[in-house]
């Protein structure tokens, strides 16, 4: 069993790696031209070589040189915002400002770890949705709809 | 006198009522949102820069300096009344400052923070308007080979100057240079790595980058940490003493001296001039004891110079198009989406963009001073709301603010995504700001050396043989060995430990 000197730095190192050879791999299908006259891959090919053996080099250090390992990462905070965000994206257009603010105070206010006050929340979004229609549509003139589609 | 003139050119400009209206408006929300825990300027820009879009390009600029400067000192207030640094280069505000606060002296710190901050502001507003000329001057000589290796030494002197792994830095460079060149490519015309999406034909939208990798998943970051218990001190009173002052002002003088030269150069301006002054005035002092304990220099130094430095960090940019910081690499990434192309050319063809620029970072500072010290106990107020019911309602603005720059919701998406890519970085060790500054530079070094290239039939060599390049090559390259030297390597890692 390979020990890894830090976990940290060796799954950096892995993800850079990944990414250069990625981009590497998605440059082919561009013209790479000539040094005197450069094609749309040219650069990124260099990047991501770059990236590759500096990927590399980490990996290395992270084998054999002690860290930091990876901080054990929370699940709620996580998902909760992101899907907000998601949640926000999909409806704006559909459903309008006052449903998406709604939903983005609801599903992100999840995002705090500790048990949900849902009262207060439920209040604190209802009290950000008029906020926010009044303060972007009414008062900034955003081109949004309050309710449906614009 | 050509200094004064141009200053003219620039007050006349900044001080339109519409111009002041922003340039307050921008140090408000500046501070409302710098003075939250955990959020540091960078956050509070990125934030906030959907809304500055809308404006012409000197009004957006100038309300962008305004949130800068109000975020900034929206970090002292926290540094000092809480003991919680929104950025590196207030912990060491945190130092001393809260020492005080603790002493009931709250109040003298503010006040002195926010004096020292303007003293420096209006320092640092005279030396840019009396040097960024000359260096402008310099700069026109400079071809694509020059501003290619100029950048090569930007981006190594950042990686090199801020703490971190360098090796990691660098890739993230590399990284933030490759999202950069996401969109269609000027020269050839050719579309590359949007896997179709429209919405990447013209380049990822940096705002989407700037919300997701700084704003949102720095709240990600607070969120998953414990709620500290937050003890707000009490403000006490607001003037500082004849004696207090006496003690301070060759600390701010000093500190605004050291801020204004090393602001100039590339890498954490701020961030090196804040520690930088805190030394020095530890190691002059007559009582070194003092320091750590409510030792006023030791707020009065690193503020001023603090400062100074955020004002001298914009010569670069607005001289030689290159940021020498995250911060200034957003603003410049602002400039872009208004269609000016940071550089020499700014002060040439748009005096009154610059000067004008230049004068509103006086404005600024004086506004804050005026402003913030009387609205202290609104901030301190603010202070007091959990962060619980906080972080939703900036949720909110982060959504509406992304969806209104093109009103696409691609870009809400785009927001996530970088948001998650943050949380990976965040996880892995890797400091965001280099991506940042990559992902600015991305398409200019490109268009650089592609023409240096073109100029040299293909040569590499090219870069150099030409002297100012080879230079700044040489640097750059002087600076990478100096890290791999063991002795240099523990005296970085000294300057960035606390």
């Amino acid at each position: 069993m390979l020990r890894i000197g830090s976990q940290q730095n060796f799954w950096a190192g892995v993800f850079f790696l990944c990414c250069g050879i990625f981009e590497i791999v998605l440059s082919m299908q561009y013209d790479i031209g000539n040094p005197e006259n450069m094609g749309p891959s040219f650069m990124p090919v260099l990047l991501g070589i770059g990236l590759a053996i500096l990927g590399i080099i980490i990996v290395a250090n992270g084998l054999t040189v002690g860290g930091p390992g990876i901080e054990p990462g929370h699940w709620r905070p996580f998902v909760c915002i992101i899907a907000a965000l998601v949640l926000f994206a999909l409806l704006i257009k559909t459903a309008g400002l006052a449903v998406s603010t709604f939903l983005v105070v609801m599903v992100g206010g999840c995002a705090y770890r500790a048990k949900v006050p849902w009262l207060r929340l439920l209040l604190l979004a209802v009290g950000m949705t008029i906020f926010s229609v009044v303060l972007f549509i009414y008062i900034l003139g955003q081109p949004i709809a309050v309710w449906g589609t614009a | 006198m050509d200094i004064m003139h141009n200053l003219g050119i620039g007050f006349a400009a900044a001080l339109s009522f519409q111009n002041l209206g922003f340039c307050l408006i921008g140090a408000l929300l500046g501070t409302l949102i710098g003075v939250l825990p955990g959020i540091g300027p960078l956050a509070t820009i990125a934030m906030l820069l959907p809304i500055t879009l809308d404006l012409n390009a000197l009004s957006s600029l100038i309300m962008l300096a305004g949130i800068y400067y109000g975020a900034q000192y929206g970090g002292s207030t926290t540094a000092i009344l809480v003991n919680m640094p929104g950025e590196s280069s207030s912990v060491v505000t945190c130092l001393d400052g809260y020492q005080m606060a603790r002493q009931g002296r709250a109040g003298s710190a503010l006040a002195i923070a926010a004096i020292g901050s303007f003293f420096a502001g209006c320092v640092g507003t005279l030396f840019i308007a009396a040097f960024a000329p000359t260096l402008a001057a310099v700069s026109q000589k400079f071809q694509s080979p020059e501003y290619f290796a100029l950048m090569l030494f930007g981006l190594v002197a950042a990686v090199v100057l801020a703490h971190g792994s360098v090796t990691k830095a660098l890739a993230m460079i590399l990284l933030g240079l490759s999202f950069g060149l996401v969109g269609t490519d000027v020269t050839s015309g050719t579309v590359r790595f949007t896997f179709g999406v429209s919405e990447l034909f013209d380049g990822i939208d940096f705002v989407t980058v700037a919300m997701g990798l700084f704003g949102l998943a720095e709240i990600l970051r607070n969120l998953e940490q414990k709620d500290a218990e937050r003890q707000i001190s009490a403000i006490g009173r607001l003037w500082p003493s004849r004696r207090e002052m006496r003690d301070a002002w060759p600390a701010i003088i000093r500190g605004t001296f050291i801020g204004s030269i090393l602001g100039i150069l590339p890498g954490g301006g701020a961030i090196l001039s804040s520690f930088a002054s805190y030394t020095l005035e530890k190691r002059i002092s007559k009582n070194p004891s003092s320091f750590g304990n409510g030792a006023i220099q030791g707020v009065a130094g690193p503020e001023s110079a603090n400062n100074a430095g955020a004002q001298t960090s914009f010569i670069p940019l607005l001289t030689l198009g290159i940021p020498s910081n995250p911060v200034i690499a957003l603003l410049m990434g602002a400039m872009i989406i208004k269609g000016i192309a940071p550089g020499t050319a700014v002060m040439i063809k748009e005096p009154t963009l610059f000067w004008g620029l230049v004068a509103s970072m006086w404005i600024g500072n004086l506004m804050l001073m005026v402003i913030n010290l009387p609205l202290i106990g609104l901030w301190v107020k603010l202070l007091r709301i959990p962060y619980q019911w906080l972080f939703p309602a900036i949720l909110v603005f982060c959504c509406v603010g992304v969806y209104s720059v093109s009103n696409s919701y691609v870009a809400v998406l785009m927001t996530a995504g970088f948001t998650v890519l943050g949380y990976i970085f965040a996880k892995l060790g890797c400091e965001g700001a280099p991506f940042l500054l990559g992902f600015v530079l991305g398409p200019l070094m490109e268009e650089n050396l592609r023409r240096s290239m073109l100029l040299s039939g293909g040569d590499p060599m090219i870069l150099i043989q030409r002297p100012i390049s080879a230079a700044l090559i040489a640097c750059a390259i002087g600076l990478l060995l100096l890290t791999v030297i063991p002795s240099f390597q523990k005296t970085r890692e000294e300057a960035f430990q606390e």
